[in-house]
């Protein structure tokens, strides 16, 4: 009873092996016209916007002292008068901003702003 | 001291990540009732609008509508998503002291603040399983009915 069956699929078979080929031959026609775009990647942020980013970040924190002036520069102990613990929240806070998490070994040694736009640059994951 | 940081750290960070959520929607709750309460606001004047015959009140009326319109666009373009004030705990002052006065030995404090923080965490991520596993649990009641009533082949009329 299988024997049969398979007798009768096997020209169908065959003929369903010879149809994808000129399909697909079809397809690459068709690609050459068509440019494709790729979708899967985010494109990176740039840095002058991380940068205005943080800014705005450090400007909503309401412990910082000076926050009238905050370029790529400034320091967060020295110039925002920010204790260790502060400079803590200041760093969490950024870290949500930008959806990434900062390693602790590498957030004990950033110290200014310009340090951390850097990381971030660094980061494929930050968004 | 660096210990100390890590473990405040911890505790801030799983702070901040289980609150913002929560305040954003509360915003945009708070958001949605303060329109609602500028549109009936704005279907009484143009009610008082449409009875009165004197001139002066009607421009005056007017005036007001334009108002309750402007109130009403700024707070749709209020996003709470880019409020950067949710970015942070709102009052540390009782974690900072307590660490900024326990000098020399404070390893149980800094066991006891990363405890809280990785409970925390996974609190929080235990509620997100449960809210992703029971879809249902967070529509409201309208909706509800309206899916029930889509099930079994009928609209629910407006």
């Amino acid at each position: 009873m299988f024997r049969t069956t398979l007798r009768a699929a096997s020209p169908i078979a065959s003929r369903a092996i010879s149809r994808p080929l000129v399909a697909k031959s079809a397809f690459i026609g068709a690609s050459k016209f068509v440019a494709p775009i790729r979708f899967y990647t985010a494109a990176p942020v740039d840095k002058k916007e991380i940068t205005s980013r943080v800014i705005d970040v450090i400007k909503a924190f309401d412990k910082t002292a000076a926050s009238s002036e905050v370029t790529g520069q400034t320091y967060f102990h020295k110039d925002l008068g920010l204790d260790s613990l502060d400079t803590v929240e200041l760093l969490v806070a950024i870290e949500e901003e930008f959806d990434i998490e900062i390693p602790d070994k590498v957030a004990d040694d950033l110290k200014s702003v310009g340090e951390t736009v850097d990381y971030i640059a660094s980061n494929p994951e930050a968004n | 001291m660096k210990q100390a940081a890590r473990a405040y750290r911890d505790v801030i960070r799983a702070m901040v990540r289980g609150d913002r959520r929560s305040r954003i929607a509360q915003r945009a709750e708070e958001t949605r009732k303060q329109i609602a309460m500028l549109t009936y606001k704005r279907m009484n004047i143009v009610r008082q609008q449409n009875e009165t015959k004197d001139a002066m009140l009607n421009a005056s009326l007017f005036k007001d509508l334009q108002l309750l319109n402007r109130q009403v666009e700024t707070l749709k373009r209020d996003r709470a998503e880019n409020d950067k004030s949710l970015l942070f705990v709102r009052d540390t002052a009782l974690i900072r002291d307590s660490l900024l006065q326990e000098r020399g030995d404070n390893e149980r404090l800094v066991q006891h603040l990363h405890d809280i923080g990785s409970f925390l965490t996974n609190q929080r991520e235990y509620d997100e399983l449960i809210e992703r596993y029971n879809g249902s649990s967070k529509l409201s009641q309208e909706e509800t009915v309206r899916r029930t009533a889509g099930k079994v082949g009928l609209h629910v009329p407006f």
